[in-house]
C-alpha cells in the first residue's frame, strides 16, 4: 500500500514527501518509545506515533524508516519537516487515536513487524 | 558519497591521516585491491604536497559506483611553472622537507601515473587545485 | 567466492568469560564482540595474534591444543621445538639437559624447528632478487602477519614471500630422514611445540599449502611446565642422549627480531609488534614507505620470544639465546662443532619443496560484494555514527562507536544498543546531568 492510500484510510493527509523517497508500505510499528523503534530493521515500514519532536525524525533516520504517521493531530515543526524531506522521509498526519489508526490500517492489510 | 577532510600545512606528523581514512573506506566499499593501491599512492602524494607546500588545504572525495574523484584545494604559494613541475625529479621542496624523506620531485608525475584522469591548476600566490579521477568499473 | 571458515586456535571459555570488553578493545581486526554477556569471536576475522588472550583479566581465552597422549599413536614421536623453548629455561640448564627432559616426557626424538633456516637464507635471497617488480618482499615467517595482510591489507598480498618457514622445512626433511631410517610414514608423528596461536592455525588450516607436514601441536607452556617440574623434582637421574645436532648461529637467532633481515641482501628492515606492523603496512600501501627489498615482520614484541605461550620474560629469552649464539661461536673456533647436519643431506629435496602456492586476499573489511550496495551501507554508517557519542566506551559490546554503526548496518546490532542513545531517548534528567559532568554538555543529546 502506498502512503497516499494510507492517508486516505486514516482520513489524514501526506504533509511531507521526502526527496527520492519510496512510498510503499508493507508493515507498521506503533510506539511512542523511540528506543523501541530503534531496535527495528524492517524495510518498507510505517512508524505510527504520537510523539512529534525532533527525536522522532532522528530515530527514523537511524533506523532507516522512511514513513511516519503522526496520530492525535500532532503537528511536526517546519524544522522537522525540512530534515525529513532532506532525509527522504514521508510524513502523514491524522486526527485518529493511535489505537484507531492501528486498527484501521491492520484491517486494510498492513502487517505488524512481529 | 562525499567526504571532506582538512589538511594542515607544515604538520608532517599528521600527513597521510586523511588518505588512510579514505583508503579504509575504499576497502569497505569493496573496490579492487589493485585500484585502491593506485588511488592510495596518488592521494597520499597529493596530501603530502599540501602539507609540504601550502598553508592549509582540504581534500574532497566523491565516491560513486563508477569512479573515485578526489580534489585537493589548498591556499599556498601555487606552482609557477606547471610543465616544469610535471617533470620527474623537479622539486622546489625545502631542505627540511627533503630530510623528512619527501620532496624528491616525483609527486605530480607519480599522481598522474596512478590515476585515470589528472588535473592540476594553480594561481601563483593563491593556491593549487589537484584533481584525481579513477574509474572503478 | 565460497565462504570457508578458517581454523582459529583461540577459544573463549563461556563459563569463565564475564563479558568485559578488554579483548574487544585490543583486537587489531575487530573480530570480537560482547553478546549475551560473553565475548564472541568472528572466526574469519581472527588472525590468531593472541592480543585478546593477553588482555583477558580472567584467563577466559585459551589456545586449543592436541591432547598430549596423541603422541603415543606414533612409533617415532618427534618434538619439533623452536629455539625459543630453550630460552624459557634458566641459564644454568644446558641444552642437552632440556632435550633429555623433553624426551623423558615421552618423545623419541627432539628436533629443532630452525634447522633449515640457513638453507632458506639462500632461497630468500634468490627470491628477493627475482621479485624486483613487487617490492618490498614481506616475509611469510609469521602466520599472524600473513593473515593480517590477507584480512586488512589485501593489496599487499602479492608482496608476501611464497616460501615456507623453517618449521615446515625442518618437518618435511626430518620426516624424510626418519623414513630413510626405516620408519613408515604413518609411524611418524611430528608435534610442533608452539610459542603462539598463529602457528597452530597455520598448521591446522595452512595458507598457500594443501596440508601441513605436522601431525599435532602442543602448547609451549604445557611442555615447559612438564619438563621444568621434572627438573625441580629431579625424580629422574637418567640422561637420555638426544639428537646431537646443533643449530647454526643464524638458525638460533632466526625466531628473534632481526633473525631474517640480517642475512638478506639489499635494504631490509625488521618490524615487531602488531601495532608497528599495521603502521608499517599502511605506509607501504600508501607508497610512502618504498625502496625496501625485504621486510621481516612479526606480530609479537621481540618476535617469538614474546609469543603468548611463552613462560619466561621475553627479554630474558633473548638474552639466553644470544648467549647460546656466542657460545656456539666460541665452540666453533675451538673446533667443537661438528657441522654435519641431517638437513643438509636433504637440501635438494628441501629446495624442491620450498615454495608455497599463491596466497589469496580475503578482505573482511568490505561491507558488501556489490560496490553500489556497499556505498549505500557506508552512507548509513556515517549517518548513524554521527549520532553516537564518539567515546568508544564499549558498553554496546563493540570496540568503537564506528564499529557499532557498522554492525547496525550489517544487521548484527541495533542503534539502541548504545546506552547513551537509550538515555537520551528516555531522559531521566538527573542521570543525564551526571553523565554530562563526565563527558561534556550535550554530548549524549545529539538526537534533539
Amino acid at each position: 500500500m502506498d502512503i497516499f492510500e494510507i492517508a486516505k484510510q486514516v482520513e489524514g493527509s501526506v504533509i511531507c514527501q521526502g526527496n527520492n523517497s519510496e512510498i510503499s508500505v508493507n508493515r507498521a510499528f506503533a510506539s511512542d518509545l523511540m528506543s523501541d523503534v530503534l531496535t527495528l530493521s524492517t524495510d518498507s515500514l510505517l512508524l505510527i506515533t504520537g510523539l512529534a519532536n525532533m527525536q522522532t525524525i532522528r530515530t527514523a533516520e537511524m533506523a532507516d524508516i522512511k514513513n511516519i504517521l503522526f496520530v492525535r493531530n500532532k503537528k511536526p515543526t517546519t524544522e522537522m519537516l525540512a530534515i525529513a524531506r532532506q532525509e527522504g522521509i514521508n510524513i502523514i498526519t491524522c486526527s485518529k487515536s493511535m489505537f484507531a489508526a492501528c486498527s484501521i490500517l491492520h484491517g486494510a492489510g498492513i502487517k505488524p513487524v512481529y | 558519497m562525499e567526504l571532506e577532510y582538512s589538511i594542515e600545512g607544515g604538520d608532517f606528523s599528521k600527513a597521510g591521516l586523511a588518505s588512510s581514512e579514505v583508503k579504509k573506506i575504499l576497502k569497505q566499499v569493496n573496490i579492487k585491491p589493485e585500484i585502491i593501491k593506485r588511488i592510495a599512492v596518488a592521494m597520499y602524494e597529493a596530501e603530502v604536497n599540501v602539507v609540504a607546500h601550502a598553508y592549509q588545504g582540504k581534500m574532497l572525495v566523491n565516491i560513486d559506483p563508477s569512479k573515485v574523484y578526489i580534489r585537493f584545494e589548498d591556499e599556498g604559494p601555487g606552482i609557477e611553472n606547471i610543465d616544469q613541475a610535471m617533470q620527474e625529479g623537479f622539486s622546489t621542496a625545502s631542505e627540511a622537507v627533503r630530510q623528512m624523506g619527501f620532496g624528491a620531485g616525483m609527486g605530480l608525475p607519480n599522481m598522474k601515473k596512478n590515476v585515470d584522469e589528472f588535473f592540476v591548476g594553480s594561481v601563483v600566490g593563491k593556491g593549487t587545485t589537484v584533481e584525481l579521477t579513477t574509474y572503478i568499473k | 567466492m565460497a565462504e570457508t571458515v578458517f581454523h582459529h586456535a583461540l577459544t573463549i571459555l563461556e563459563d569463565v568469560c564475564f563479558g568485559c570488553t578488554h579483548c574487544v578493545k585490543v583486537c587489531p581486526t575487530e573480530a570480537l564482540r560482547v553478546r549475551d554477556g560473553k565475548a564472541r569471536l568472528t572466526a574469519n576475522r581472527c588472525i590468531d595474534c593472541g592480543r585478546c588472550m593477553q588482555a583477558c583479566p580472567v584467563n577466559a581465552i585459551i589456545i586449543k591444543q592436541d591432547d598430549f597422549s596423541e603422541i603415543y599413536k606414533y612409533k617415532a614421536r618427534v618434538a619439533l621445538v623452536t629455539s625459543i623453548l630453550i630460552g624459557q629455561f634458566p641459564r644454568h640448564y644446558p641444552t642437552r639437559k632440556i632435550y633429555s627432559g623433553i624426551m623423558e616426557q615421552g618423545f623419541s626424538h627432539v628436533y629443532e624447528a630452525e634447522h633449515g633456516a640457513s638453507l632458506l637464507i639462500d632461497e630468500i635471497n634468490q627470491y628477493v632478487a627475482r621479485h624486483g617488480a613487487v617490492k618490498p618482499v614481506i616475509s611469510s615467517f609469521c602466520p599472524a602477519i600473513v593473515r593480517l595482510i590477507q584480512v586488512r591489507f589485501p593489496s599487499l598480498v602479492e608482496n608476501i614471500m611464497l616460501l615456507k618457514a623453517p618449521l615446515d622445512l625442518a618437518a618435511i626433511s626430518f620426516k624424510k630422514e626418519l623414513m630413510e631410517r626405516g620408519f613408515a610414514e604413518d609411524e611418524i608423528g611430528i608435534f610442533y611445540i608452539t610459542p603462539c596461536a598463529a602457528k597452530i592455525a597455520a598448521i591446522k588450516s595452512p595458507v598457500g599449502e594443501k596440508n601441513s607436514p605436522i601431525n599435532g601441536v602442543i602448547n609451549m607452556d604445557t611442555l615447559f611446565n612438564k619438563v621444568y617440574s621434572g627438573f625441580k623434582k629431579e625424580h629422574s637421574s637418567s640422561c637420555i642422549v638426544p639428537e646431537k645436532e646443533q643449530l647454526r648461529a643464524e638458525e638460533m637467532a632466526w625466531s628473534l627480531t632481526g633473525g631474517e633481515a640480517k642475512y638478506i641482501n639489499g635494504r631490509c628492515l625488521s618490524i615487531d609488534g602488531i601495532k608497528n606492523a599495521i603502521e608499517f603496512l599502511e605506509g607501504i600501501e600508501n607508497g610512502h614507505i618504498s625502496n625496501f627489498d625485504f621486510i621481516e615482520m612479526r606480530a609479537c614484541d621481540q618476535s617469538c620470544a614474546g609469543g603468548i605461550l611463552t613462560t619466561s620474560n621475553r627479554f630474558l629469552t633473548v638474552e639466553r639465546l644470544e648467549e647460546r649464539i656466542v657460545k656456539y661461536g666460541q665452540d666453533k673456533i675451538e673446533g667443537k662443532i661438528f657441522d654435519n647436519k641431517t638437513i643438509d643431506k636433504h637440501s635438494s629435496f628441501i629446495r624442491e619443496n620450498v615454495k608455497i602456492d599463491t596466497i589469496e586476499p580475503r578482505s573482511m573489511l568490505k561491507l558488501d560484494e556489490n560496490t553500489e550496495e556497499a556505498l549505500r551501507k557506508m552512507e548509513r554508517i556515517r549517518k548513524i555514527f554521527s549520532y553516537l557519542p564518539g567515546i568508544d566506551c564499549g558498553a554496546c559490546g563493540t570496540p568503537s562507536c564506528r564499529s557499532l554503526a557498522e554492525d547496525v548496518v550489517q544487521g548484527h546490532a541495533h542503534t539502541s544498543d548504545c546506552i547513551f542513545i537509550q538515555t537520551s531517548l528516555n531522559v531521566p534528567s538527573d542521570q543525564e546531568i551526571r553523565a554530562e559532568k563526565i563527558w561534556g554538555k550535550d554530548r549524549f543529546r545529539k538526537l534533539t
